[in-house]
């Protein structure tokens, strides 16, 4: 993996990439991973050099979404190498005839605009209906049936079904997003931000409206976030993500009660805490980095309070701490744990 | 809706009076004697008298234009001062042409520049868009008559495959569409092209691609309607060039239109016919920009329910989409 | 106050600075915008320097019956004309006449459209309600329509000529400014010029025209575009230039009699107004694309 990206980074081409690791949700009958993504490079050509619209974790876990659904345009961007395996195939090696019948049906995504997300022109029944049409071959009059169900689920009124998007506010906006994500019963479920966009009185709404139909539609989610209340409200397990690399995984009670990464730590630190006055919130210090000249060791050294020397060398292996699943990446705890590397080779098949 | 029609219908009238003062005025205050120019020179001042009291040219101005407007409300727009023929009869003998060449070119060019655009947009920087968009460069600039010129010389003098002049058989007629669609063909190209690949680049888009739905699919269904939207004004706009750009191909190919006709009664300072031709054009410019503007709230339904506001309400918001549309 | 507006002033030029040295730098970028700029140049340069290249009466004028209709050969590179005259040589000084007339008409329309267009939407009212429609009337009657019967009711000679292409320029011109006045005027820093007590006359030429104008630019040069095109289309008419006066449109008109005798004669005045046409049209696009980089492919 170091040397992959060494590589690329020295590659005369202007160029940036997001390498990510991200591992998700169990099959219904738990016995094996429904997705796995593994090394995934991305790289972005630009005609100036400049890579645009780059946002530090929003943007490197957005492209390995977009990855996933196979959506990254092309150009400007294109697979460089490593594997999303869903379902023991490789997704980057099938068709895009294969990948059509994935798309919507078993794998499907919310975005992060509600507002941007749905077709101005078109009815909303109408955005419904067609992927219902699309993946079940079923007569036009059916997906209309199945489509106000899905709107019913949503908790929209079916009398406003022929209604256009300008018509309905953000929340509203949204649950037609999640409809029209559900609405072929996916595997899989990408939630980008779902609620960033919206008000937070809506934010709940929506939330709890998600973590619903996940259990009664048996999905799988991953939900991409910035926000720990978000987690703490949806998640069972965590991977703390920077800079394109998990940095800390493990389930939500070992990563909220024992935050051992000093990232972690820093983001706990940044949430305010209602039983104590404090005057400032605590803050990480420093930048993003640059993602076309991402730090040779840790990717966080350069703002990592506790940083070493080795840090800023040497990428720290992956240390598996008490608790169920429960990994991080530093090397605070390297040698804390002497199966550090056989962890370390678990950790990626997960 | 409805109302909202009938109101613009009932818009177009004083922009009518507005058109034919202003024409009127012109043509009484240039200089040129009508009766000069229609009884030749060597008439004499009785002769010249005599016509202008049959014309009513000798009353005040004033006269002379409500007793023209009165008579052209009833449809009778006067006799030409030169053929002595009813304005009517005369545009009725040659709008037909005007209006098939007019007609067939732009559905013409809607018609290529649709394909061209979203294919060059879908393929963008490959050697298809590149060589195309060159090739829409080189036809933007080049000017209509000059096209026409080079056409001629090509196809009519040295290979002789096609006719130089005339409309009336499908080989005369090829030359004409092709030069009157032509600017029309290269403006509609290149903005299809650009307001394609704005929306290609949109959320929705994205979100019909993560639904599974074949690339054709999205986009004649979701990315077209979406790009349709800012071509319509230039699609309106491209039935006034058309509309112009057949009086210089029609005096090119001595093709007997509407436009001929104006040149001729120009020349002759014959006001019946002028002021016929005027506002026959000034009523299609009109009629286009109504329908400009009801393609729009057909299109997007955004716009749809601002009219159902608006006509609710007495006065209109400052910034109608017409206007804000033209602008952007 | 009166330090609190020279601050705002000196301000605003600079931010105006910055931002056409941006545009600049985005502008050079473009390779092809930069090739039509330096050929526009070119053309410029050397229809301005005419006189200096030929003499009008002797070059120009002067038929010479011995050299009728002759393609293009060593001494005159582009041929002759139908009473013997070097084409060339025309052509250059038809471009020379061309340029001069639109860029007047250019900056008659400007000046006129500015007015009209913002006192339009700055003061709104009646003085808005009745530009905006005579603009409208204007509008309705097809602008080639419209030029043509000015230009063949008033006496063709080269004022009129000009006077006639700045006509068909305004209307849109005044519409173009006063959208732009409009999206300029309901922002803060006029409230905030205002709340200063600037006159009108000191926001509209002080705030508002220098932040509604630089959009317009590209039209500006798009509209040049049109006003040659226009000029040689009457010209073409036999309603602009008239002969022996050389001008792209006149020699075009001219030549197509000759068209089954002499090909060069009406082939080459054309490739010439192209070329100009295609320079500034690529100009326009280069700016477009440079004034608003979000736009850009």
């Amino acid at each position: 993996m170091n040397d992959k990206m060494n590589e690329t980074l020295n590659a005369p081409e202007a160029k940036a990439e997001e390498t990510a690791g991200m591992a998700a949700g169990k099959t219904a009958d738990g016995s094996e991973n429904l997705l796995d993504v593994r090394d995934l490079t991305v790289e972005f050509h630009t005609d100036s050099g400049i890579v645009q619209a780059i946002n530090g974790l929003t943007f490197s876990l957005t492209t390995t979404a977009l990855a996933i659904m196979g959506l990254i345009n092309c150009p400007p961007g294109f697979y460089k190498s490593g594997e999303i395996i869903y379902k023991g195939k490789d997704l980057m090696k099938i068709s895009e005839s294969e990948y059509l019948k994935i798309r919507g049906r078993e794998i499907s995504m919310i975005f992060q605009d509600p507002m941007t997300a749905l077709n101005p022109v078109m009815p909303v029944i109408d955005q419904i209906s067609e992927v219902i049409k699309n993946h079940k071959h079923i007569s036009a009059k059916e997906a209309r049936e199945e489509a106000i169900e899905m709107l019913k689920v949503v908790r929209i009124p079916p009398e406003r079904a022929d209604e256009y998007p300008h018509q309905f506010s953000g929340g509203m906006r949204q649950r037609i997003v999640i409809a029209i994500a559900l609405a072929c019963n996916p595997n899989l479920l990408i939630a980008d931000e779902p609620t960033t966009a919206l008000d937070v009185t809506i934010q709940a709404q929506v939330l709890e409206m998600m973590r619903e139909l996940k259990d009664n539609f048996n999905t799988s989610m991953i939900m991409i976030t910035h926000d720990f209340g978000v987690v703490a409200e949806t998640c069972d397990k965590v991977a703390i993500v920077y800079a394109g690399e998990v940095l800390e995984a493990g389930t939500k009670r070992d990563i909220f009660k024992n935050p051992c990464h000093p990232y972690t730590v820093g983001l706990f630190g940044a949430i305010p805490n209602l039983n104590e006055d404090t005057e400032f919130l605590y803050q990480i210090e420093g930048l993003m980095p640059d993602p076309m000249d991402l730090p040779k060791g840790c990717p966080f050294a350069p703002r990592c309070s506790c940083a070493k020397d080795i840090c800023h060398v040497e990428k720290p292996c992956v240390s598996r701490l008490p608790g169920e699943d429960h990994v991080v990446k530093c090397h605070k705890y390297t040698g804390s744990d002497e199966n550090a590397e056989i962890v370390n080779e678990e950790w990626r098949d997960e | 809706m409805g109302r909202y029609i009938l109101k613009r219908l009932l818009m177009v009238i004083p922009i009518l009076i507005g058109v034919t003062l202003f024409i009127f005025l012109t043509l009484s205050l240039t200089p040129g004697d009508p009766a000069k120019l229609a009884m030749g020179n060597d008439a004499t001042e009785e002769q010249l008298q005599a016509f202008r009291e049959q014309n009513g040219l000798d009353k005040s101005l004033p006269v002379q234009y409500l007793t023209y407007m009165g008579k052209a409300i009833t449809g009778d727009f006067g006799k030409s001062f030169i053929t002595r023929q009813t304005v009517t009869s005369m545009i009725g003998a040659r709008i037909g042409n005007t209006l098939f060449l007019s007609f067939t070119s732009i559905a013409f060019t809607i018609i290529v520049s649709l394909i061209m655009g979203v294919t060059m947009a879908v393929k963008q920087n490959s050697l298809y868009d590149n060589t195309m968009r060159v090739v829409t460069i080189i036809l933007t600039s080049m000017p209509q008559f000059w096209l026409a010129i080079m056409m001629i010389l090509l196809f009519a003098v040295k290979l002789r495959w096609l006719p130089s002049s005339g409309l009336g058989t499908f080989k005369q007629a090829i030359i004409p569409i092709i030069c009157c669609a032509c600017s029309g063909i290269t403006m509609c190209t290149r903005t299809t092209r650009a307001s394609m690949l704005e929306v290609i680049n949109q959320d929705y888009i994205r979100t019909a691609r993560a639904k599974g739905l074949r690339s054709n699919d999205i986009i004649w269904r979701h990315a077209l309607k979406n790009a349709l939207l800012p071509m319509i004004t230039v699609y309106g706009r491209m039935v006034a060039s058309c509309f112009n750009g057949s009086v210089v191909i029609e005096s090119i190919f001595g093709i007997n239109g509407i436009g001929t006709m104006m040149m001729n009664a120009l020349r002759q300072k014959d006001i019946p016919a002028i002021m016929g031709g005027i506002i026959i054009s000034a009523c299609v410019i009109t009629v286009v920009n109504l329908l400009t503007d009801l393609a729009y709230a057909f299109v997007d339904p955004r716009i749809r329910s601002h009219y159902r506001r608006a006509t609710g309400k007495k006065k209109t918001v400052r910034n109608t989409p017409k206007e804000g549309a033209v602008t952007a | 106050m009166e330090n609190s507006t020279a601050a705002n002033g000196s301000r605003s030029e600079y931010k105006k600075h910055s931002l056409w040295t941006d545009v600049w730098i985005r502008l050079r970028k473009n390779t092809i915008a930069v090739i039509a700029i330096i050929v526009f140049l070119c053309i410029l340069f050397v229809c301005l320097a005419a006189p200096l290249i030929y003499d009008y009466d002797a070059d120009i004028v002067q038929p010479d019956i011995s050299r009728q209709m002759q393609p293009p050969s060593k001494e005159h590179i582009l041929g002759c004309d139908e009473i013997g005259r070097d084409i060339l040589a025309r052509i250059i000084w038809g471009g020379r006449i061309t340029i001069i007339v639109s860029f007047c008409a250019l900056g008659i329309a400007f000046i006129i459209g500015i007015v009209l267009g913002t006192v339009a939407a700055f003061y709104g009212g009646w003085a808005e309600t009745i530009i905006m429609r005579i603009i409208d009337i204007i509008m309705s009657v097809p602008s080639v329509l419209l030029m043509i019967t000015l230009a063949t009711l008033i006496k063709p000679s080269i004022p009129n000529l000009t006077f006639v292409v700045a006509f068909g320029l305004i209307p849109n011109q005044a519409r173009i400014i006063r959208g732009q006045v409009l999206q300029v005027i309901d922002q803060e820093y006029i409230k905030a010029a205002r709340v200063q007590g600037a006159s009108d006359f000191r926001i509209i030429v002080n705030h508002i025209l220098p932040n509604a104008i630089s959009p317009i630019i590209t039209t500006t040069i798009l509209d040049i575009a049109y006003a040659v095109m226009t000029i040689s289309t009457l010209s073409f008419l036999g309603l602009g230039v008239q002969q022996p006066n050389p001008e792209w449109g006149t020699m075009l008109n001219s030549g197509r009699q000759y068209l089954r005798q002499a090909w060069h004669m009406s082939t080459f005045p054309g490739i010439a107004l192209t070329i100009t046409l295609m320079a500034l049209t690529l100009i326009g696009d280069g700016l477009r694309d440079a004034l608003d980089p979000r736009m850009k492919r």
